[in-house]
Formats: C-alpha cells, sequence, structure tokens
C-alpha cells in the first residue's frame, strides 16, 4: 500500500480522481496545508480550468511549498491536466501570472488550424515507451504544456500535443486517466506503483 | 465528376479503390485534380488525366491532413433517462416505462466501453432534485468515463450540485430556450467546454422545432433560426434528439441532420433518437459529420451493445475507442 495524497484546489470535479485513487491504494484529501501527512508517498494535484484561478488557490492554500518540497523530497508527484500545465513557468491564458516553474517551458494555446479547440473528445496518445499501449484517452482542455527539455514529453497526440510528460520523479498527464475507461485506470496504477 | 464527400471513412474507401485499382493495373485511373480541403467538406473533382505520382502526392498529403483534423474519435453514448428513481424509456417521448436501476445499467454500459453517459431527468423541473443527485452519486462512484447530465436545470446553484456529485458536465434544453443569458453565465463561471446544449427537434408541417420540457412545449423557434443564434456563443457540445424517431429504432433522423449540417456548426455534435440496427450507426457516420452517436432504446432492451456498435464501426474504419 502507498498513501496517495490529493490535493484538492476545491474549483472543480475531484469525486472521479479521488475514487479511481481509492480504487488503487489507500487515498485521502488535502484542502489545506495542515491536511498534509508526512507519510504521504504519491501526491496528485489534479484540476480544469484557468491557469490564473489554479495559481491563485495554490498560493491561498499555502501548497506552493507543499509541492516544492515533496518534489525534492524524491518521492513521486503526479499532475492532472491543468494539474500539469501549473508546473510549468507561465501560460498563455495568464501572461502575468507566474506558474509553480517545476519544468521548464510554457503552457500554449493549442493550435487551432491542426485541433478542434478545446480538445474535449478521446484522441490516440502515442507513447515513447513501448510497454504502454497506444490509445484513445479523454481530453478536455484548450492549453497545452510545450516544454524546453523536448525528451520529458512520453506521450503525444500526432507528434503535437504532448499528452504524457515525466520528469525524474515527476509525471504529468495532460488527458484525464481517471475518465479514461479501464484502460486509463490501469496506466494511473502503472505510474503509481512503478 | 464531382463528389462532394463529407466523411473521412467514405475518402478512405474511395483512396483504397484507388489504391488497389493501382496495383492491379486492371484500370487505366482519371486523375484526381483538385482536392479543395476545408473543415467541413471534401470536394473531389476527376478530370481525365494520367498521371500517377501526382494522384499518390494527393493522397499522401489529404490523408496527412485529414488524420490530423480527424483525430478526434466518434463517441458512442447511451442516453439514461429517469424519472424519480427508475430508468424509463418511451416513444416520442410518451408512454413512459419502467426499465430499471439507472445506476445497474450506468455500470452495464460503462463495461460494454461506453465512451461517455449521459443522464436526463425528465421530472426534474416538476419534483425534487434530489433523487437525481443520488443517482448520479452512484453512479460516478463506478463510472470512469464522462458523465453529463441535464433535466430541469435552471439555475448556478443545480450546476454546483451536480458538480458535487460528480456530473462532468451539464445538458441544458428548456431554460436556455427561455433565457439565453443562462448560457453566457454558464459559460463564464464553468468554462464553454463545461456547457452541452440539447435540442429536442419535433417535425410540425414542413418545418423542425425547438421542444421544451421533454417534449411537453413548443418554443415556436425553428432548429435552424435556433443553431443560428447558439453560433453567436461558445458552447462545448450540441445534442441533436428526434423526437419523431425517439424509441422507434427506424434509423436517425438524416433530414434533420441535414438541417444542422447547412448551419455549419463548428462545435462538437451529438445525434440522438432512431438508433436501431448497426447499419443505422455506420450510415449516419458516412452521411454527416458527428462527433457522438446516442442511443437508449436498443440498449436497454439488450437488442445491441456498444460492443456490437463499435466492432460495426471499427470494420468500417470509423475512427472509434477500441475496445
Amino acid at each position: 500500500m502507498k498513501k496517495i495524497g490529493i490535493l484538492n484546489l476545491g474549483i472543480n470535479n475531484i469525486k472521479s480522481i479521488t475514487n479511481a485513487c481509492k480504487l488503487i491504494s489507500q487515498t485521502y484529501l488535502i484542502n489545506s496545508y495542515k491536511d498534509y501527512d508526512k507519510l504521504t508517498e504519491i501526491l496528485v494535484l489534479p484540476g480544469n480550468g484557468n491557469f490564473a484561478t489554479g495559481m491563485k488557490i495554490i498560493e491561498e492554500l499555502g501548497f506552493r511549498d507543499l509541492i516544492s518540497e515533496f518534489i525534492n523530497s524524491k518521492k513521486k508527484f503526479i499532475g492532472i491536466c491543468l494539474g500539469l500545465q501549473l508546473l510549468m513557468e507561465k501560460s498563455d491564458e495568464a501572461k502575468n501570472v507566474k506558474g509553480l516553474s517545476l519544468i521548464k517551458g510554457t503552457v500554449k494555446k493549442i493550435d487551432s488550424k491542426k485541433f478542434k479547440v478545446p480538445l474535449l473528445g478521446w484522441y490516440d496518445v502515442k507513447f515513447k515507451n513501448e510497454n504502454i499501449n497506444s490509445r484513445g484517452f479523454f481530453f478536455n482542455n484548450g492549453f497545452m504544456v510545450d516544454p524546453v527539455e523536448k525528451e520529458f514529453i512520453q506521450g503525444e497526440i500526432e507528434n503535437i500535443i504532448p499528452a504524457y510528460v515525466v520528469k525524474d520523479n515527476i509525471c504529468g498527464f495532460q488527458f484525464h486517466p481517471e475518465k479514461s475507461s479501464f484502460h486509463g485506470l490501469d496506466l494511473l496504477k502503472n505510474v503509481i506503483f512503478k | 465528376m464531382i463528389y462532394n464527400l463529407i466523411n473521412l471513412n467514405l475518402v478512405l474507401k474511395k483512396f483504397q479503390i484507388i489504391i488497389n485499382e493501382k496495383k492491379n493495373k486492371r484500370l487505366q485511373i482519371d486523375l484526381i485534380v483538385m482536392i479543395f480541403y476545408n473543415f467541413n467538406k471534401i470536394y473531389f473533382i476527376d478530370i481525365n488525366q494520367k498521371n500517377i505520382d501526382l494522384l499518390n502526392y494527393f493522397i499522401v498529403t489529404t490523408l496527412h491532413q485529414l488524420k490530423k483534423m480527424y483525430s478526434e474519435k466518434i463517441r458512442i453514448i447511451p442516453k439514461l433517462e429517469i424519472k424519480n428513481e427508475f430508468l424509463i424509456k418511451g416513444i416520442r417521448y410518451e408512454g413512459l416505462r419502467k426499465i430499471g436501476d439507472p445506476v445497474e445499467f450506468a455500470n452495464k454500459y460503462f463495461d460494454q466501453g461506453a465512451d461517455q453517459i449521459n443522464i436526463i431527468d425528465i421530472v426534474a423541473s416538476l419534483y425534487s432534485r434530489d433523487n437525481l443527485y443520488q443517482i448520479v452519486n452512484k453512479i460516478t462512484e463506478k463510472v470512469y468515463i464522462p458523465v453529463c447530465v441535464g433535466g430541469g436545470i435552471k439555475t448556478v446553484e443545480n450546476i454546483k450540485s451536480l458538480l458535487k456529485c460528480g456530473a462532468d458536465r451539464v445538458i441544458v434544453n428548456s431554460e436556455a430556450l427561455r433565457n439565453s443569458k443562462f448560457i453566457k453565465e454558464i459559460c463564464q463561471i464553468f468554462g464553454s467546454q463545461f456547457l452541452t446544449i440539447s435540442i429536442e427537434a419535433k417535425k410540425i408541417g414542413n418545418e423542425y422545432f425547438c421542444m421544451m420540457d421533454h417534449g411537453r412545449e413548443n418554443s415556436d423557434k425553428t432548429v435552424s433560426n435556433w443553431l443560428k443564434e447558439l453560433k453567436k456563443y461558445d458552447i462545448g457540445e450540441i445534442i441533436i434528439n428526434s423526437i419523431d424517431n425517439d424509441g422507434i429504432e427506424n434509423g436517425f433522423d438524416l433530414d434533420l441532420l441535414g438541417i444542422v449540417e447547412k448551419e455549419n456548426i463548428k462545435c462538437p455534435k451529438v445525434i440522438s433518437g432512431g438508433g436501431g440496427n448497426l447499419d443505422h450507426f455506420s450510415e449516419t457516420i458516412n452521411k454527416f459529420k458527428v462527433e457522438g452517436l446516442s442511443l437508449a432504446t436498443s440498449l436497454h432492451f439488450n437488442k445491441i451493445t456498444i460492443k456490437d456498435i463499435k466492432k460495426h464501426l471499427i470494420s468500417k474504419n470509423v475512427n472509434v475507442n477500441s475496445l
């Protein structure tokens, strides 16, 4: 058993990710800094929505230091959708807002000439790791991450939209594994126990 | 000769024929010279030239372009209509029959490989909403795909309660027709991708009208006029329900889809009402550009399964989520 903590920004539906993690291992919700348990082995930052709102709540709830300390301790951190984007330095969605800056790079608007924006639906993700099957996952976002170091991108839609990002002990999903049927749950489980 | 092809599947088939013919050298091929390509329509103009390299070039570049534009998968969406605590189903929104426990059915469809589940409470606007909240709460505990909920949503508070129950998006019909400010309000607070507008179309005379309150009242707005109005807003998705075809399993209402297609709506479209046998699904996909196919009766009565539909569509080269 690994203890999973889920950071609750309180702005959107976190029921699915909470239930999904509960299926996988012991899980609890972190509503503010004082809820954090030092025995936590996996920290998850889910989220959907606006970059500026997300950062504002992270600062208010005292999650910035919590996230940095956790990542420095080499334990596994998982960002989902907005939770991945917030790890970057800045975003086109809110140009004056500083991100968590844990991964070098920015968040960009998805090219509407190539995709229907916002992405809302199931898209095929191709993974670099041959052990993960390329399949359809559920996306719901208008922006995408653009890390400076391209080797962090471990899964993509059509070689254009980074979908799965890995940097040391940080994992980020642009899609929602908790909304992507059984194979989404399997992937989440593999990442948690890897 | 001019082909007006709307669907990737048909295009691929056409290419396949051309490629096979080329391989077998059975036929001299008349070259496709120009491909006017925009988001919705693909035109082919054949003229009599015989240049295989150029043909190859067009096939490769167009396929490449198409693949990028069409990488979104076609969704199969079971629609659960709920009255009090029961899953119900009627014919043309009337003669409602109790089918069973909606939670059980949602779990079954999730197991079968549904891409999304739509829940509509048909009496939530008349009675208490507590039944709906309980049902959504139970469904989202075990179903790990997007769950969209509608029925009598009139206020931001209604939506917040549904969010707490684990709903991913909301479906709004009547209140949007009565008060278009509500559309703006939802988009501002929750984001445009959060809102699905449902259109419940009924043919009266030669016109399709948008009905309200589960088909009980006519808004006096035609479907095309309403779609023109909706273009002003940034909406996540539009579901087109045909009341006339609801529950009779004789195929989707293609005339209605023709009207919708003319309006050139940018957001994803889901068609609902009439899907009975497997060919209805592939036919509709071949003729029209829709992102989702929704059905109820034939699933509830175990006449077909989502697996059957997906297998069928995969065999027709439609881009669906594999099983």
